[in-house]
C-alpha cells in the first residue's frame, strides 16, 4: 500500500454474488485504482480509495455484486476521529510554528580548543558579532566575523563556527608563545645567584672564571665572545658551572592578625535563563556597598549537551574582617607548613647538604629562619649586551 | 475497425523497417515478469475470470490465461494490472 494511500486513506471492500469480474472491470474502465484484490470462497475482497467508494457504485451495480465496506484506513480517518476537539489542532499548529521559528536560531553556543583565553571572553567578542542565543544563523557573516574575532581576539590564530541544528560549535586555536631568545642567538651564560664555583665545564665559548672563584648574581661565567685570527666572534656559550650557594628562607607567623575573608558574607542572586532571555528570581533590593561580583551559569544539560534553560547565579562577595588569634603551638605549625612549601621550591634547583633552621618565639609571633648550603648549577643564558 | 486494423498493420511494417522494438507504435500489450511470483500487464484491456489459481485477461493480442497458486490482483488501474502469487503458466488464447 502507497503512502499516498495511507495518506487520503482507503476502505476495504468486500463484495458478495453477481459477477466480480464485471465489478473490477467497470471499476478500471472507470479509471478506479484498486489494489490487494483477493477472490476466495465466491467473495471478493480489495482495498480503494476513499474517496472514490461513491464512484464504485455504478460498477457494483453492473456486476450484480453486494458491496459493503469491512475497514477504513489512513490519516484522514485517524484525523476524523479528533475533528471536534479544536485545541488539538490549535496545538499542533502552535507546536508546529514554534518549531519552525525555534529551530532556526542559536539556542546553544559551545566554544573549543581555548585552554587560556577564556569562554566568557570568547562569547563577549562574539555577541556584537551575530552569534548569540535567539539570533538567526542565516544573518551572520560568517568570512567577517572570522575576521573581526580574530583582530579583536589576538591570543588566537584561528577561529571558525559551525552549526549543527540549533548548536552552534565555535572552534579556535591559540597562539603558542615563541621563545623569547632562540636557541641560536649569541649568548653569555651568568650567574643565576651569589655562590663559589666548584666546577667548571666550558662547551662553548670561554670561561671565565675558575673553581674556587666567588662570584655574585650577574656575574659573567661562560662568555660567548671568542678571539680569533679574523677578530671576536659571537656564539652562543654552552656548559655548566656547578658552585656552592646558600639561600634563607624566612617565615613569620603573627599570635594574633586581622585577615580580609572575601567569602564570608555573599548575597546570591538568582536567575532563570530561558532561551537567552533572563528571568530574575529575587526581589529588586538594591545592594549596599561594593561588593565584589562573580556570576555563573549552570545550564540544564541532556546528553551532554547544554539547553538553552538553566540557572544563572549572581554573587556578590562583601568582604569581611576577621581577627585570627593563635597560640604559640599553633603558630609554629603553620609557619613549619609554610617554610617546607618554600622549601620544596627551592629543592627544585638546589642540592641541599647542610640545613639550619633557627626558630624565634616572640610576643608577635613566631620566626623560623631557615639557612640552606649546597650545590647548584649556576648558569642563565643572557644576551650579550 | 477495419480503419483501425490497417492502422495497426500499417504501424507494425514501420516498427520493422525502422527497426523499432515491438510495441513502440502498435498497441501490444506489454508484460513484465518477475520470476515466477509477479507480473506487471500493460495494456490490460479487462478481466475475464479471476480466482486463486486462474486469471485471465483480455488484452489486444486476444486473451492471456494465468495459471498458478495463491494468485491474486495486487493492483488494477486503467494503466496496468499487477499480479502476484505463485505462477505456473502463462497461455496466449485466441
Amino acid at each position: 500500500m502507497s503512502f499516498s494511500s495511507r495518506l487520503t486513506g482507503f476502505v476495504l471492500i468486500r463484495c458478495e454474488g453477481g459477477y466480480p469480474t464485471r465489478f473490477l472491470n467497470a471499476a478500471a474502465d472507470a479509471g478506479i485504482p484498486l489494489w490487494d484484490i483477493r477472490h476466495k470462497d465466491g467473495v471478493l475482497w480489495c482495498r480503494a480509495p476513499a474517496a472514490d467508494y461513491r464512484r464504485l457504485r455504478p460498477a457494483a451495480r453492473r456486476g450484480c455484486v453486494r458491496m459493503r465496506v469491512q475497514k477504513r484506513g489512513g490519516l484522514v480517518f485517524h484525523l476524523r476521529r479528533f475533528r471536534l476537539r479544536f485545541g488539538l489542532a490549535v496545538g499542533t499548529l502552535l507546536f508546529l510554528g514554534i518549531l519552525q521559528a525555534f529551530s532556526s536560531r542559536i539556542w546553544v553556543i559551545n566554544i573549543e580548543g581555548n585552554l587560556t583565553v577564556p569562554d566568557s571572553t570568547i562569547r563577549a567578542i562574539l555577541e556584537p558579532l551575530g552569534i548569540r542565543e535567539g539570533v538567526s544563523f542565516a544573518d551572520v557573516d560568517l568570512t567577517d566575523l572570522r575576521l573581526t574575532a580574530l583582530q579583536k581576539l589576538p591570543s588566537l590564530t584561528w577561529l571558525t563556527v559551525n552549526q549543527s541544528g540549533s548548536i552552534v560549535t565555535v572552534e579556535v586555536r591559540e597562539r603558542t608563545s615563541t621563545e623569547p631568545l632562540s636557541d641560536t642567538a649569541p649568548a653569555n651564560l651568568v650567574a643565576v645567584c651569589d655562590g663559589v664555583i666548584l666546577r667548571v665545564n666550558a662547551v662553548t665559548g670561554q670561561a671565565v672564571v675558575k673553581p674556587g672563584d666567588a662570584v655574585t648574581r650577574g656575574d659573567l661565567l661562560i662568555s660567548g665572545v671568542m678571539d680569533s685570527s679574523v677578530g671576536p666572534q659571537l656564539k652562543r656559550a654552552a656548559g655548566s658551572v656547578t658552585a656552592r650557594t646558600t639561600h634563607t628562607l624566612t617565615v613569620t607567623v603573627p599570635l594574633c592578625e586581622t585577615v580580609t575573608n572575601r567569602t564570608a558574607h555573599v548575597i546570591e542572586r538568582a536567575s532563570l535563563t530561558l532561551f537567552g532571555l533572563q528571568i530574575p528570581l529575587y526581589t529588586d533590593t538594591p545592594l549596599r556597598g561594593e561588593p565584589t561580583v562573580t556570576t555563573e551559569t549552570r545550564p540544564l544539560r541532556a546528553n551532554g549537551v547544554a539547553l538553552p534553560i538553566g540557572l544563572h547565579m549572581t554573587r556578590y562577595h562583601y568582604p569581611v574582617e576577621e581577627t585570627v588569634v593563635r597560640t604559640a603551638e599553633e603558630a609554629d605549625i603553620l609557619a613549619e607548613q609554610q617554610l617546607a612549601t618554600a622549601e620544596k621550591t627551592l629543592r627544585e634547583t638546589l642540592t641541599v647538604e647542610e640545613r639550619v633552621v633557627h626558630r624565634e618565639i616572640t610576643d608577635e609571633g613566631v620566626t623560623l629562619t631557615a639557612v640552606y648550603t649546597g650545590t647548584q648549577e649556576l648558569t642563565v643564558a643572557a644576551p650579550i649586551a | 475497425m477495419k480503419a483501425s486494423k490497417r492502422k495497426e498493420v500499417l504501424s507494425h511494417h514501420l516498427e520493422r523497417s525502422l527497426h523499432l522494438p515491438d510495441g513502440v507504435l502498435t498497441t501490444l500489450p506489454r508484460m513484465e515478469l518477475s520470476g515466477n511470483r509477479r507480473i506487471l500487464i500493460e495494456g490490460c484491456k479487462g478481466i475475464v475470470e479471476y480466482d486463486e489459481d486462474r486469471i485471465c485477461l483480455r488484452t489486444e493480442v486476444g486473451t492471456v490465461r494465468f495459471l498458478g497458486r495463491s494468485l491474486y490482483m495486487h493492483r488494477l488501474n486503467p494503466a496496468c494490472a499487477v499480479i502476484t502469487g505463485r505462477l505456473l503458466s502463462v497461455e496466449f488464447l485466441e
